[in-house]
């Protein structure tokens, strides 16, 4: 995967259609990387679509991102691609008084949803497969800061997922966090909460 | 740089993906941030035990449920602790809207009046099985003006004197269970349908209520659930009054109604089109055409059960033709089913998820199969005492079926080895009944434990040819196994008991003669099954105090035990029941080495928390009757074999 340079910014350069303007948004990460994205897939980064839509700005300015990296922007702008590819798998869903015909068509609806469904998950699968634990949290970093919910749930999900069934040091590794509990401080929350509840949260 | 810690919000994201009980204690231990982060984000609380109660609702906050139903000892002393918070800081009770307290029969109308007015958004309130509420508690009840949603089964005191307090209280009350409120009567019935006229839901089971009753019912214009199992004066001149009544009902429960029959049904489909759940079990004999043709008309029936009906073929050709969108079928104990008219139904009704044929004997290989091949989405089949079922309808399940969640095999002696080979394949199992099954042995149990791995629930009761081996093969395969019945498995010894103590989940253990079973058995199994909190040791005669001694160390979260014609003595029934605190339910019928000195010495030191004891007859006129009054009066029943 080529990162963004200055010279040929996109790892997956646009095929212009001819006669429409393929309008391009431009970004500079904190290390100074330049990357040209396509409207549609910047949009779903919400700082950005709050950025050009609160003031008439011209999209050729480069907009700047001071707390994301180029390595990071360039993994995001990878998924928020293939994810709007996944979304336009699905046909648009039939109104509510839909005929018996549109009803049929319907199912075939249900299959697309099905396929659509499938693929994400081997995308989001292969997408983290060789990231490091840093890497995943510079992802969320950059997620949370650009603020793309679907991205943000995907990557939390993982990461609740990498600390599943893990202790307690592998966690504040993880984290980068030291414990700051005393023995005694500690002891006693073991004790209090190893037969006190059984939690019963309901997602 | 660029930040490099994660703000609250991100971990509380994360926190909100946690899976597990286990991770979600890992975190807590992390770092005090992290603590926070738990002490935030909880909305619900089920306590185990009453020590903790005061320390963990200090800490908890943002709760909207807290359920005490497990918790032993809450009375209304408990209650003082509980709201003794400061007063200047938000207390617990801020935003609570679910209060679980059924079963907390030590809490009394004083406790009760002063903890449901503590919480100003309470909304749902269960006090199920508070045997001894009445009419005073109602009466607190009915302080709480916004309550939707009410459960009070079994509150054997309500009369319509109480449900009157509460009708007029609360009137924005959206869904009330009065099941078993043997006191009410179609007066407190009819006050009740004029005062909460917003009510979606709601069950009288068993009450001694009338066609009056249906009457008022009828005016209900939301009502779209209605429970009436079991009520011995409802007839079908009270149905119909709902044929033109209850405008949005959705679901009607009629089973054990001994004076319904096929006509007062038909009164009810013909009023309510939009009918997706009917359940009329064991209330009438026949089932006649009449009623099977009007369900053509009810387009949105996904739910129906008959159980004990008579059926003939022709009754499963009309539900093939018309009722095409079930999802659901009841046909427990039903005459007349036979193999044609299984597979007429299921060539029809292809979304069958949930089938009941328990006691269906005629059924044999030809009719599972082609409910197999038909119903692929199958989650749940019932085929107790289906004798004449094989391996080959496994084999088709195993094949078909790989949705299926729930199998009920109980005493299908055709079960064999190779057909639970073939079943398997069914990995997404989480409850399986093999009871009665002899012809099982460890290697068929192997196939099940190396491959359904996500089971829950496995009952193995008298299946006589299993042995240690099966169980060494199910410790390492089933890990999330919780609940387990192995009563009278005569091949089991201790080794194999041994392996039990691996299954880190099970809580609910079924032990009931084994003879093989020693201490050094339990030992090991209350020593690794940490969260075991029901255990069945009945007719284990060789268990002595060694290993009741390693009970009451091991087994904090100890709720229900049957030790009955075990040989503890003494002393090792002492130390059960007083060091398991969380201990409420015990059975201790035929204890031959406990004198009577040992049983007094023995409910003194639990009596204040155990609520339930069953003990052999001779006693009741050997114990003295200060401990008998004691146990009265903290709520404990005691039951004389």
């Amino acid at each position: 995967m080529a990162n963004g340079e200055n010279q040929n910014p996109n790892p997956n350069p646009i095929e212009a259609t001819p006669g429409a303007a393929a309008r391009t948004i431009t970004l500079k990460t904190a290390d100074g990387e330049i990357f040209e994205v396509e409207e549609a897939v910047a949009m779903e980064f919400g700082t950005v679509k709050s950025f050009f839509e609160d003031d008439a700005v011209s999209a050729t300015k480069p907009m700047p991102l001071p707390n994301v990296s180029g390595s990071a922007l360039s993994r995001v702008i990878t998924y928020c691609r293939r994810s709007l590819e996944i979304r336009s798998m699905i046909p648009p869903a039939t109104s509510e008084d839909a005929t018996a015909a549109e009803a049929v068509q319907g199912e075939g609806d249900l299959e697309a949803e099905k396929a659509a469904k499938q693929e994400r998950k081997e995308f989001e699968a292969e997408f983290l497969k060789d990231e490091s634990n840093e890497d995943v949290k510079e992802l969320i970093l950059a997620a949370n800061y650009l603020n793309i919910k679907e991205l943000l749930d995907f990557l939390c999900r993982s990461v609740a997922l990498r600390i599943q069934n893990k202790s307690v040091e592998y966690a504040r590794k993880f984290f980068g966090i030291e414990g700051d509990y005393t023995p005694e401080e500690e002891a006693q929350i073991r004790q209090e909460y190893a037969w006190a509840f059984e939690g019963v949260d309901e997602d | 740089m660029l930040l490099s810690a994660f703000t609250e919000d991100l971990l509380v994201r994360v926190y909100s993906k946690l899976g597990s009980d286990s991770d979600r204690k890992t975190w807590r231990l992390v770092c005090k941030d992290f603590l926070r982060v738990d002490s935030v984000t909880r909305r619900s609380l089920r306590v185990l035990r009453s020590e903790f109660l005061h320390g963990l609702l200090s800490k908890y906050k943002n709760l909207d449920t807290l359920d005490l139903s497990v918790c032993p000892r809450i009375e209304d002393a408990t209650v003082s602790v509980l709201l003794s918070q400061a007063v200047n800081s938000v207390s617990w009770t801020r935003w609570v809207t679910r209060l679980v307290l059924s079963r907390a029969s030590g809490l009394r109308y004083g406790g009760l009046e002063r903890l449901v007015g503590a919480c100003p958004c309470l909304k749902v309130l269960d006090v199920s099985y508070c045997w001894g509420y009445g009419d005073r508690e109602a009466w607190a009840i009915s302080s709480v003006r916004g309550l939707r949603e009410l459960k009070m089964v079994k509150c054997l005191g309500l009369s319509d004197v109480g449900l009157a307090k509460i009708a007029v209280g609360c009137g924005k009350l959206e869904r009330l269970s009065l099941k078993w409120c043997m006191e009410i009567s179609d007066l407190g019935v009819d006050l009740l349908c004029k005062k909460c006229l917003e009510l979606k839901s709601l069950d009288v089971s068993y009450l001694k209520v009338t066609s009056e009753s249906l009457c008022s019912i009828a005016s209900l214009p939301k009502l779209e659930v209605l429970a009436m199992v079991g009520c011995p004066f409802l007839d079908d001149y009270g149905l119909q009054f709902l044929e033109h009544g209850c405008p949005s009902l959705q679901a009607i429960d009629v089973s054990r109604c001994g004076c319904v029959s096929s006509s007062g049904l038909i009164s009810v489909i013909r009023g309510h089109r939009g009918l997706a759940i009917l359940n009329a079990g064991y209330c009438f004999s026949e089932l006649s055409a009449m009623v099977l043709h009007s369900l053509k008309d009810l387009k949105n029936l996904n739910t129906i059960r008959i159980d004990g009906a008579q059926v003939s073929d022709s009754s499963f050709q009309t539900f093939s033709t018309n009722c095409k969108s079930l999802v659901e079928i009841g046909l427990s104990k039903c005459v007349g089913v036979t193999n044609m008219g299984i597979m007429q139904l299921v060539y029809g009704c292809v979304g069958l998820k949930i089938v009941n044929l328990t006691c269906c004997r005629y059924i044999t290989d030809e009719a599972i199969s082609a409910l197999a091949n038909s119903c692929r989405n199958l989650v749940s089949l019932k085929l107790e005492a289906c004798d004449k079922v094989t391996e080959k309808s496994l084999d088709q399940l195993g094949s078909c079926c790989l949705q299926l969640e729930e199998l009920d095999l109980t005493d299908c002696c055709g079960v064999n080895d190779k057909g639970l080979k073939y079943l398997s394949r069914c990995s997404e199992i989480l409850s399986l009944k093999l009871g009665l099954c002899t012809n099982i042995s460890d290697k068929g149990l192997a196939y099940i434990a190396h491959n359904c791995t996500k089971i829950s629930e496995l009952d193995l009761y008298r299946c006589t040819s299993l042995g240690d081996d099966g169980l060494a093969a199910l410790s390492s395969g089933c890990k999330n196994l919780m609940k387990l019945n192995l009563s009278y498995c005569n091949g089991v010894t201790d080794r194999g008991v041994q392996y039990i103590g691996r299954l880190g989940q099970l809580s609910d253990l079924e032990m009931r003669g084994l003879v093989n079973l020693t201490s050094e058995g339990l030992t090991a199994v209350v020593a690794g099954c940490k969260k075991l909190s029901d255990l069945d040791l009945k007719h284990c005669g060789n268990i002595d105090d060694s290993g009741f001694w390693a009970l009451s160390y091991y087994s904090r979260n100890m709720r229900q035990i049957n030790m009955s014609y075990c040989a503890v003595s003494d002393v090792g029934l002492c130390m059960v029941l007083g060091n398991l605190t969380r201990l409420q339910d015990v059975k201790l019928v035929h204890l031959m080495n406990v004198t009577v000195k040992g049983f007094e010495l023995a409910l003194r030191a639990c009596c204040v928390r155990i609520k339930k004891v069953k003990l052999i007859g001779s006693l009741r006129f050997l114990l003295s009757t200060e401990i008998l009054e004691t146990l009265h009066a903290r709520g404990c029943k005691i039951r004389w074999e």
